[in-house]
């Protein structure tokens, strides 16, 4: 816990607007009293707020995808995102047919600063703090809509790496508690009940980047540290042969 | 009063019936009274969705930093941990053998069950309650927690582990960590 408090402080020093102080000198006294607020960020609390009791999945359910896809636009998701979800870089996850209660929890989770310690995670808390949870459950009910991302081979390892991933992705490995990947993330890597994502063709290099995250703990959103205790227990050449496996998985026609 | 006919077949099946009931009876009162296997002891209604939550369950007793090995005053030990698909957090922890323990249990999903191999610990951990279980170990060594109740497809991967050691190494493991034992971090290191 030591280690979230010190990166969240030095996120608040790094933001600290000096030219705006310059300007006018009561942004210093709006500063003082925002920062006991942002201290607050770094309490061990909750890894996320979500508790998916009926209602809240009723609610998600009740999304208005055809607001979203006005959302998507307006508030600049698209230039990242794309379109319909499948994102323009290769550092931007792709959201197409992704679940969408996942994808509600995740901008609840920017929103209220639980996924906010990584340097990626900046843009997103900073839009996701301005959305209200009906622009949260309309976004995730548009992307949710789109067929899984197409995805790409990344490269990362040769075949026989690859075959150490679907081993994994099949049995896990009892050994270092691993389950495995499928029982969560579905037979064809479409997603889960409840809020478990789909990974099937999700972008490479992002889905490394957030698994290492979860790795050092950077990214600790996941309730009861589900994947923080896995991706810790993987090397870095597992997760790079999983990003590659999931990469080049297509769902079922 | 008239005897009444019974088939010598239909005999031969009621003493092999009634064998088996009295083996399976037997069976149960040896591990109740013998073994000390007993259903939890107390009902408490929970709502599994809040259970990660501060306003959850028993002012967030479950709350991720407060799950795992916990020592009062009096060197009461209570483990506080969450049966969740699929995998039971924290996922490896360490108390000491020959001491009473209360594990207090709780699913965040579906039901789940919990056995420790070579002890008596054995339990449902139900959806919407919280599983009190008292125990002691007796044997040292490393175990796996394992899930006895099917609850999706990866039953069958869901292990814990348990280390049990010498009364004198856990305290002395417990001053070096320094009460910070139950976070899900210091137990993830411990494994490295
Ligand atoms: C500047 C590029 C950019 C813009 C604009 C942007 N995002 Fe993101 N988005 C990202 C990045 C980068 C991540 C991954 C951050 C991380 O690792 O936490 C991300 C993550 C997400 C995630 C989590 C995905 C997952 O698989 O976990 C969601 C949902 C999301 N964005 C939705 C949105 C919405 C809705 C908007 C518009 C309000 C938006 N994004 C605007 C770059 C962007
Ligand atoms: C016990 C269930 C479970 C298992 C098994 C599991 N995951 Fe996850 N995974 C989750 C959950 C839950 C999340 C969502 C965390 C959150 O809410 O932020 C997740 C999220 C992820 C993400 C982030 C997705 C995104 O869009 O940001 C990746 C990548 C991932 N898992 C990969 C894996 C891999 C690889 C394996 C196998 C080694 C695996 N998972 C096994 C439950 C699981
Ligand atoms: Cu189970």
């Amino acid at each position: 816990m030591t280690n979230q408090t010190d990166s969240m402080n030095a996120h608040s020093l790094m933001r600290f607007p000096a030219k705006q102080v310059a300007r006018n000198p009561w942004w210093l006294l709006m500063l003082l009293l925002w920062l006991p607020v942002s201290m607050l960020h770094a309490d061990d609390g909750p890894s996320s707020n979500i508790a998916w009791d009926a209602a809240q999945v009723k609610f998600v359910k009740s999304g208005d995808p055809a607001r979203g896809q006005k959302l998507n636009q307006e508030l600049t998701c698209a230039m990242c995102h794309g379109e319909k979800g499948v994102s323009e870089g290769r550092n931007w996850p792709d959201l197409a047919g992704q679940n969408p209660n996942y994808l509600f929890k995740q901008l609840l989770d920017y929103h209220d600063h639980k996924r906010a310690d990584t340097e990626a995670a900046k843009v997103m808390v900073e839009l996701a703090g301005r959305l209200t949870q009906q622009d949260m459950a309309d976004l995730a009910m548009y992307y949710a809509q789109f067929p899984l991302p197409p995805g790409e081979d990344p490269r990362f390892v040769d075949e026989a790496a690859e075959q150490t991933a679907e081993k994994l992705v099949q049995f896990g490995d009892g050994q270092r508690m691993i389950p495995p990947c499928f029982a969560c993330h579905g037979t064809h890597g479409e997603g889960n009940t409840v809020d478990m994502p789909a990974l099937a063709g999700q972008q490479a290099v992002y889905f490394r980047n957030t698994m290492r995250d979860f790795k050092s703990g950077r990214r600790h959103n996941d309730i009861y540290g589900r994947m923080r205790y896995m991706s810790k227990a993987l090397t870095l050449e597992e997760i790079d042969a999983l990003a590659q496996y999931y990469a080049k998985m297509r769902p079922p026609e | 009063m008239a005897e009444i006919h019974i088939d010598p077949l239909e005999k031969k099946w009621i003493y092999f019936i009634a064998f088996f009931l009295l083996i399976s009876w037997g069976t149960i009162l040896y591990y109740t009274f013998g073994k000390g296997v007993r259903p939890p002891s107390n009902v408490e209604v929970i709502d599994s969705a809040r259970l990660h939550l501060p306003d959850g369950v028993g002012g967030g007793e479950f709350m991720e930093k407060n799950l795992g090995v916990h020592v009062d005053n009096n060197d009461h030990i209570k483990v506080i941990m969450v049966a969740a698909r699929y995998g039971f957090y924290p996922q490896h922890f360490t108390v000491p053998v020959d001491t009473p323990i209360t594990f207090r249990l709780a699913s965040f999903d579906v039901l789940h069950g919990v056995h420790i191999p070579e002890s008596n610990m054995n339990t449902m951990i139900v959806p919407g309650y919280v599983s009190e279980v008292h125990t002691q170990f007796t044997k040292t060594g490393q175990f796996p927690l394992i899930c006895n109740e099917y609850c999706g497809r990866s039953h069958a991967y869901m292990y814990g582990m348990i280390d049990i050691v010498p009364k004198a190494q856990f305290k002395a493991e417990q001053s070096a960590h320094a009460g910070s034992m139950a976070s899900n971090k210091d137990t993830q290191e411990q494994r490295t």
